[in-house]
């Protein structure tokens, strides 16, 4: 992005809630702020949408880079806070800006003062980090030093300094403050730091850098939803060489073969599955030699990550519906990667929403390990919960689940043993909910999406009410799966937000779930602040049955405790309540 | 480079950092009569018209560079 189009995006009208954040530095913040505003404004947009939500970025004093922190923490306690620190915040000695006369003492002195300064802004962002969100830019300005030494050589003093800011970094990342990777500057860009516009203008950042730390500290302030499936082909892919001509024992991924970058893709696939991505093979292929392949014991990722594995003769596109609905996603949730143009081809044709990859070939190493790092991108979340890891094997348990369904659903249910556990409580901030609330379309009760900062405001109010459910049945922990936020006023709970995940469906979850939010407020009447999307039918034909039909395309739907009871299936979850 | 088009992605530069000028009075454009036109507008303008024209400004010449005509003119040096 150049400032030009940042400074256009960031003059577009404004449409929706303002999202407000503290922007905190000890320099002059100014095309960094630019910067940041547009990335900002361009994610909350979303894709393809042509209207931008306003952000509001709240500066400090230039050189003061404590007492900004200070003053951004003394205001509205959930609003999420970027802090960019340079080498003259740690110690005035080191800024390239300011003048004074070296002393023989220095390579003393400067490593104390620095040590003490991250101390104390380490101390003031780990103290709040459990209410808002913070992320964490780190210097790339030269360090000034004027010591002797050969050309090239690092000197004890900068690596100290830099092993004081290392160790600081990490520590905050492990207290949960997001810390921006350093940005890359473009190719044929100028270097990060502009020592010309620093002096001048006491903004110490190239624009393409401002750009390339924008870009990282948005992501970190508003990340993306990530995409939840992979789907890959196997045959050049996989491994390198055709199973069904070369024989399992003669498909390769070693270094030995000639096909390293091939076993590297395996290690992505581990890495995917253990961060609780879906991963399913889409080959075109006999079963059996694919089957043979994926029992060799030298893999590098466990073949049972791979589900379903369709391994056919038809259309990819075909094999690409089949496992979304195996895995209850939608198709925009799905990327597909093959090294076959014409196959990428046919499910783009067929299945627009679907994200296509090519799979380099073997001759280009580095295309490979770049697809790798892209795929990284896309599945990238902020943590991983114990309902990521949880997913895939609960999705097999799905299919069991399925099919014992079909023989005698009502019997299923009776003799499932569920346990629903809903948890009424509204701190410490728990990611989980959100991520539910933000990802979750088809039990959706209006389609709202939750800016981390309104919601963390919103539960602290006295009246909300916030229900996070876990499920478990005899074909295990679903983990957390039903979220309800609202607020209780004249005697009834007024949910705003309901969800439910997908994998839960089928399971009486959503009776249940009222059930336990009227037994826990203590109240005669549910109100729900209903719409109905493109995408939310499961919860309009729930609650279709529940208000007998009829339902408006919006509006506040009413139901009170004794006509709930009514009309409600038999529930055989046992459910407890949690404060 | 034409002067008009030197002219027309100046006056983009200008939109960019005086949004609420009418595309029609920027030709007329001064920091007499742009109340937005502060010494940060002044240093942003510089770097948005860096970026599109590939050109390094001089700082010396910053405080002479306060109208839409002085910059089109100092541009017209630098670029011929």
């Amino acid at each position: 992005m150049t400032l030009q189009e940042a400074l256009v995006i960031g003059n577009r009208p404004a449409v929706g809630a303002e999202y407000s954040l503290h922007f905190c530095c000890g320099f002059q913040p100014l095309h960094l702020a630019t910067f940041l505003k547009a990335h900002l404004r361009t994610r909350l947009a979303g894709p393809g949408q042509g209207t931008y939500p306003a952000v509001s970025i709240k500066t400090g004093h230039f050189g003061d880079l404590a007492g900004n922190i200070d003053k951004a923490l003394s205001s509205d306690a959930a609003q999420p806070l970027a802090v960019v620190m340079e080498w003259a915040d740690l110690d005035p000695r080191l800024g390239f800006r300011e003048g004074y006369r070296p002393q023989p003492d220095d390579e003393m002195a400067i490593p104390g003062e620095v040590a003490g300064r991250l101390g104390r802004i380490e101390k003031q962002l780990t103290g709040v980090v459990g209410l808002r969100r913070i992320v964490l830019g780190l210097p790339v300005a030269p360090l000034a030093t004027w010591e002797a030494g050969l050309s090239g050589q690092a000197s004890p003093f900068t690596l100290e300094l830099r092993a004081l800011l290392a160790a600081f970094a990490a520590r905050c990342a492990r207290a949960g403050i997001r810390v921006a990777e350093l940005a890359v500057v473009p190719l044929g860009s100028s270097s990060a730091y502009d020592f010309r516009g620093h002096l001048q203008t006491g903004f110490p950042y190239s624009t393409p850098y401002a750009d390339a730390l924008a870009v990282n500290l948005a992501s970190l302030l508003v990340p993306l939803p990530p995409k939840k499936g992979l789907v890959t082909d196997l045959d050049n892919t996989v491994w390198a060489g055709i199973v069904g001509d070369d024989g399992a024992a003669n498909v390769h991924w070693s270094l030995e073969q000639h096909a390293r970058a091939y076993g590297l893709y395996q290690q992505c696939l581990a890495s995917l599955g253990a961060q609780g991505v879906l991963l399913a093979a889409a080959s075109k292929n006999d079963h059996a030699p694919v089957s043979e392949a994926l029992a060799r014991p030298d893999l590098l990722f466990s073949p049972a990550l791979l589900f379903p594995v369709e391994a056919n003769w038809g259309p990819k596109s075909e094999s690409l519906r089949r496992i979304a609905k195996a895995w209850k996603i939608g198709l925009d949730a799905l990327v597909f990667v093959d090294d076959n143009e014409l196959e990428l081809a046919e499910v783009r044709q067929s299945l627009p929403e679907v994200e296509c990859h090519l799979f380099p070939p073997a001759f280009q190493p580095a295309a490979i390990l770049e697809l790798v790092q892209t795929l990284r991108r896309r599945f990238a979340r902020e943590q991983v919960t114990e309902e990521d890891r949880l997913r895939a094997a609960s999705l097999r348990s799905s299919a069991e689940y399925a099919q014992a369904e079909a023989a005698d659903p009502e019997a299923l249910l009776s003799g499932l043993k569920a346990s629903l556990t809903c948890s009424f409580a509204r701190g410490p901030f728990d990611p989980r909910a959100l991520e539910l609330l933000n990802k979750t379309n088809q039990f959706n009760l209006n389609g709202e999406r939750w800016e981390e900062s309104n919601f963390r405001t919103f539960v602290q109010q006295p009246n909300t009410v916030l229900c996070v459910a876990s499920y478990e049945d005899r074909f295990g922990s679903l983990g957390k799966i039903a979220v309800a936020v609202g607020i209780v006023e004249n005697g009834a709970v007024r949910l705003r937000s309901w969800v439910i995940s997908c994998r839960a469906f089928s399971r009486r979850v959503e009776f249940s779930t009222i059930q336990a939010l009227l037994d826990y407020t203590n109240v005669s009447t549910l109100r729900l602040d209903w719409q109905s999307t493109p995408r939310n039918g499961p919860t309009r034909e729930m609650l279709g049955a529940l208000f007998n039909g009829g339902l408006p395309e919006a509006g506040m739907l009413e139901i009170t405790r004794e006509d709930f009871e009514k009309r409600h299936p038999p529930l055989y979850a046992a459910t407890h309540c949690m404060p | 480079m034409s002067e008009a088009s030197t002219q027309q992605r100046l006056a983009q530069c200008f939109q960019a950092v005086f949004p609420d000028i009418p595309v029609s009075e920027i030709a007329g454009a001064s920091a007499d009569t742009v109340s937005d036109w502060d010494s940060v507008a002044q240093v942003t303008l510089v770097s948005v018209v860096e970026e599109e024209f590939g050109v390094m400004l001089a700082e010396e010449r910053y405080g002479e560079l306060l109208s839409f005509s002085a910059w089109c003119e100092h541009l017209e040096t630098l670029l011929r």
